[in-house]
């Protein structure tokens, strides 16, 4: 069956929004973990993603310690250890740093000490980028595997194999935070810290604790997500900022606050921004998720799964 | 009145500060100081824009950038496509910024919090992406050797101080006026309590629209003069995010919502910045910005409300606290150091001096005299907060 052009064009920018939607639904789940439990507006987030991107890069390319694992597998193993590996950066980081401007007294409120949250993440991210510029040096580099130069076609849609394997992986992992913070003890400590702290503190959770797990956790998905891109996609030390936006504006299009939200939130940021190449020029791809994310912000600030309460 | 003896202490101190600028740029020899000196100003001149909204107000905006790169770009391509000299291109850019706040301002304005902190994120980035797309990826601006005046194209970098000083004076001088009148008092019920300050009768949306103008419009000419100093605008380095982080990082870091504190956070962390960049820069690239970062995180884990406040509360004794007994509530002090009310033989029937009070943080009313003689009609300002305030006042016997 011979399909129209234009419909074919749409089919494929469809299906490559679509696979690139996992990874961005993954990091906006990341996202969404922090700023639904500590209220906090991370600015270093796009970082942590770099640092992903990074390790699963040393681990196979750089220094081949995975490379026993084959060119199929060593990727995709290197993109979850990535995970651990941000998830203890992550909580170094809050232990020593961030939990003094959060924590229970300061997430209810946005005071004075939103003003210390910034700063510091801010400080965070130039340290991050800049730490990576002299570590990493500014050479844009990929993780080069069979997988990213074959595609699969069904039809007349090609589907980059990378891509898609990376879709389903992250989607794997979606499910498995969400059964995380569903069942576990851990996961429901979070949930409580995150809807009501103070009242959270009363029925005897650890709520900075809980906000330590929050952010390691937010931080380890989203470098996994990283590393999972990193098999398709060039990147460099400022890589970070090209996702920030990506990010919040996944999450605040699925609700802030709702994990399930940021999920659908950041896949369909990934289908905009490739269905934008259909009618807007390569340039503006981005231009076309700002639009989408003011348009979300003025009509429907609550999101698709917020609740109208969470607005202010 | 103390109220107008404060003002005036104030301007004093910006007369002594712009003295110190000139003095100290007429000293210096290297052009590069006399540069880092420029962008200590332009830069704090940005941070009081910054300061104007979100400082006062507590609208936090995360996309300053937008009205400094819309300025940058009026004057560059003012100069390139309309041989329009900087004089003009610079209030021009401001015009240009205040309208961008105004357009920005009307639909952003219906969110809060978190929500209006992140659509401004947007903006400078969405439009960064465009200017990139016209293809005004790098343009720098023309020299106009037959008319250098004109063009504001000066041999002596002593000349772009003086120009960025104005233009701080100029700022410094409308905060100043905004913290003393009714706009700031509106912008600071906004940040403390907005649908209360609605419900005393001050239109938020009017006062959070003619913030956000007047902030895009200082924000605009600043960067126009920023093309002219640098002479090259990209994309990047005029919309890009470190632009927009900039006056937010200079004045948390000096301190929100007061006159000083954007200044202190300029003058410490731009020259900061730019020496990193000039010791250690070559040595490694990336370095500069690693030891940015840490000083600025080091700085506002001690002092999280920012350097000028905690300046002050360390060197200024706290006010006397007046007659205790005429305490209401705890939560709102009020202090009278002379007798509240008393009958003298003048004709006044009252007489109210000195008056203070303030709720939680927020100083509402500072020295306020209120004397009402027989048979006049009186009008004051912060009458309303002055008329609200009696009601603590203890009852005479």
């Amino acid at each position: 069956m011979e399909l129209p052009p234009f419909l074919a064009e749409f089919l494929q920018a469809l299906a490559a929004g679509v696979t690139v939607g996992g990874a961005y639904a993954l990091m906006c789940i990341g996202l969404g973990i922090i700023f639904g439990s500590m209220r906090v507006i991370n600015f270093a987030q796009g970082d942590f993603l770099m640092l992903g991107m990074y390790v699963a890069f040393y681990l196979t390319t750089g220094y081949g310690i995975l490379s026993f694992l084959g060119p199929y597998g060593g990727p995709i193993v290197a993109a979850f250890l990535a995970g651990p590996v941000v998830f203890a950066a992550g909580w170094l980081v809050h232990r020593f740093i961030v939990s003094r401007v959060t924590g229970a007294g300061v997430a209810a409120s946005e005071g004075a000490g939103a003003y210390g949250q910034i700063i510091v993440t801010l400080g965070l991210s130039l340290i991050l980028q800049n730490g990576g510029l002299i570590l990493f040096g500014s050479t844009p580099t990929a993780i080069r595997t069979p997988l990213s130069r074959s595609s699969w076609e069904i039809g007349p849609i090609l589907l980059n194999q990378a891509r898609v394997v990376s879709f389903l992986v992250a989607v794997a992992l979606v499910v498995a935070v969400y059964l995380f913070l569903a069942r576990t003890r851990a996961g429901k400590s979070l949930r409580a810290a995150a809807d009501n702290s103070t009242a959270a503190i009363y029925m005897g959770i650890d709520v900075d604790r809980a906000h330590r797990i929050a952010w390691s956790l937010g931080v380890g998905i989203t470098a996994v997500a990283g590393g999972l891109l990193a098999g398709s996609q060039s990147f460099q030390p400022y890589v970070g900022f090209d996702f920030v936006i990506v990010m919040y504006a996944g999450v605040v299009l699925g609700g802030l606050g709702s994990i399930l939200g940021a999920f659908w939130g950041g896949l369909l940021i990934g289908v905009v921004q490739q269905m934008s190449t259909l009618v807007l020029p390569y340039q503006l791809q981005n231009t076309a998720i700002f639009v989408v994310f003011l348009l979300i912000i003025f009509l429907r600030p609550q999101g698709l799964f917020g609740q109208i309460t969470e607005r202010t | 009145m103390r109220a107008s003896v404060e003002t005036k202490r104030q301007v004093w101190a910006i007369l002594a500060v712009a003295l110190v600028v000139l003095g100290v740029s007429l000293g210096m020899q290297s052009a590069y100081y006399q540069l880092v000196l420029t962008q200590v100003l332009l830069w704090a001149v940005l941070s009081l824009a910054w300061n104007i909204l979100s400082g006062y107000s507590g609208y936090f905006s995360f996309g300053h950038a937008v009205f400094w790169g819309l300025g940058a770009y009026t004057v560059a391509l003012g100069v390139i496509y309309l041989d329009l000299p900087p004089w003009l291109g610079i209030p021009l850019g401001g015009v240009i910024g205040g309208i961008a706040g105004a357009v920005i301002g009307y639909p952003t304005f219906r969110l809060r919090g978190h929500y209006f902190a992140l659509a401004m994120l947007a903006y400078p980035l969405a439009t960064l992406y465009v200017f990139q797309w016209l293809g005004y990826q790098e343009i720098s601006l023309p020299m106009k050797r037959q008319a250098p005046v004109l063009y504001m194209q000066f041999a002596d970098p002593r000349a772009y101080v003086v120009l960025a000083l104005g233009l701080l004076v100029i700022a410094l001088a409308i905060s100043l006026r905004v913290e003393n009148s009714r706009f700031g008092m509106a912008l600071l019920a906004i940040k403390q309590n907005e649908p209360a300050a609605e419900a005393a009768g001050i239109d938020t949306w009017r006062w959070k629209m003619r913030a956000i103008m007047l902030s895009g419009a200082l924000a605009g000419m600043a960067g126009g003069l920023y093309a002219v100093v640098l002479l090259v605008v990209t994309p990047e380095s005029v919309f890009g995010m470190l632009v927009s982080a900039q006056p937010l990082i200079l004045a948390l870091f000096g301190g929100v919502g007061s006159l000083w504190g954007p200044v202190i956070g300029a003058a410490v962390l731009v020259p900061l910045a730019e020496g990193l960049n000039g010791e250690l820069g070559d040595v490694l690239p990336g370095i500069q910005g690693v030891v940015y970062g840490v000083a600025i995180i080091a700085i506002i884990l001690c002092a999280p409300e920012g350097v000028y406040w905690r300046l002050r509360d360390r060197f200024t004794k706290p006010r006397p606290a007046g007659i205790a007994s005429a305490e209401p509530a705890p939560s709102m002090p009020l202090s009278a150091t002379a007798p509240a009310a008393r009958l003298e033989e003048s004709g006044e029937l009252l007489v109210l001096r000195d008056i203070r009070i303030s709720f939680g943080g927020l100083r509402a009313l500072d020295g306020i005299d209120l004397i009402v003689r027989e048979g006049s009609l009186h009008q004051r300002r912060r009458q309303d907060n002055l008329v609200q305030c009696r009601q603590w006042l203890p009852h005479p016997r």
